[in-house]
């Protein structure tokens, strides 16, 4: 679908002002704003008007932006695509805990030391979890939670590592035949 | 996400999705809709259903990306019409069809920001409801306004 800059032109049998002054007579501007966004009735020219008027107040706008203000769109962004990928329910190494552990100190744009210290880890610990020779606690979880701000929420970063895990658990057919080794005397039942 | 049942209270789980080639086909006026939908084909429509029964669209979003200027503008917005006013049946449909306009706007890179040309009458409406603030002629939200918007409408689940 092309989805650059083509504005509204919606037009019915009658007018967009004729349809929004109908709608007014049936419901209150409370009312209205919880059931619709009208399309734009202006001429060309007006229209190109206000969209470069616009422009430059957007352009100046995404100048005056604060760290904060970047920090926040950067972990809205990565919680939203987490979100998006854990409906999706498909393990994807790009979302594993540990990668997505690893952007959000990027993010931060803080050392992986400063970022341990303030969550009460050994350096080595944050480390292990990034490189996945460990493994999350819940703890860990929970930590997270409160350093991000609550943005990324525990259930989210649990459910990141839930959902490798389950992968794992159904394709890692070395460590189940190495752990199968280990059981005796089991259950047998005819097919 | 939830909509409000207003008969019950309850709150029914929904999803929103990109409006295929058949929805555009099916669409007509009669269903609810006032305004000509086919119009917005060249636009990125959005379609609001019940998890319970996807073949009732019960709210559309016509939206276009502004990449230059990072941000999504709102064309246009309808809700079907029994779902507006004091006797609607179902509540939050437009709230949740403007938050997913600002998870995109997120997830795209644009800081939230979301774009829309309001009815002047209409102006203060929308500041008060959604939290947008006016920006030359038209009506803006970005950064934790449109995180508002997401978590009150999409929640986290």
């Amino acid at each position: 679908m092309n989805i650059q800059s083509k504005s509204l032109t919606n037009t019915t049998e009658m007018s967009k002002q004729d349809t929004y002054t109908e709608l007014k007579k049936q419901f209150s501007d409370q009312e209205l704003v919880e059931g619709y966004v009208f399309p734009s009735d202006l001429d060309e020219q007006e229209k190109n008007g206000i969209e470069a008027e616009f422009k430059a107040l957007r352009i100046k706008a995404l100048k005056e932006t604060t760290e904060e203000q970047r920090l926040l769109s950067g972990l809205m962004r990565m919680k939203l695509l987490i979100k998006d990928y854990l409906e999706i329910g498909v393990f994807d190494r790009d979302f594993s805990f540990a990668k997505q552990l690893g952007d959000y100190i990027k993010l931060l744009g803080r050392s992986q030391n400063v970022v341990a210290a303030e969550l009460d880890f050994e350096s080595s610990h944050l480390s292990r979890l990034i490189t996945e020779q460990r493994r999350p606690t819940q703890e860990v979880i929970y930590r997270l939670e409160k350093h991000c701000g609550h943005v990324i929420p525990a259930i989210y970063w649990w459910k990141l590592y839930a959902l490798q895990l389950e992968d794992d658990i159904k394709s890692n057919e070395a460590l189940r035949s190495a752990e199968w080794e280990k059981v005796k005397n089991n259950l047998k039942f005819r097919a | 996400m939830k909509l409000l049942q207003k008969s019950s209270g309850l709150l029914v789980d929904a999803f929103i999705a990109a409006l295929g080639p058949e929805d555009f086909a099916a669409m007509r006026k009669e269903k609810g809709f006032v305004f000509d939908w086919s119009l917005e084909k060249d636009n990125e429509v959005y379609k609001i259903c019940l998890k319970a029964d996807d073949t009732k669209i019960l709210g559309l979003l016509s939206m276009t990306d502004h990449p230059n200027e990072l941000r999504i503008h709102i064309n246009l917005l309808e809700v079907t019409k029994e779902n507006v006013g004091r006797s609607k049946k179902l509540d939050y449909i437009a709230g949740c069809l403007i938050a997913f306009a600002c998870a995109s706007a997120f997830k795209r890179g644009y800081e939230g920001f979301v774009s829309l040309l309001p009815k002047t009458e209409l102006i203060e409406m929308y500041q008060a409801k959604y939290g947008f603030r006016k920006l030359g002629r038209l009506l803006a939200i970005e950064h934790e306004y449109s995180k508002q918007v997401i978590d009150q409408y999409h929640g986290d689940e």
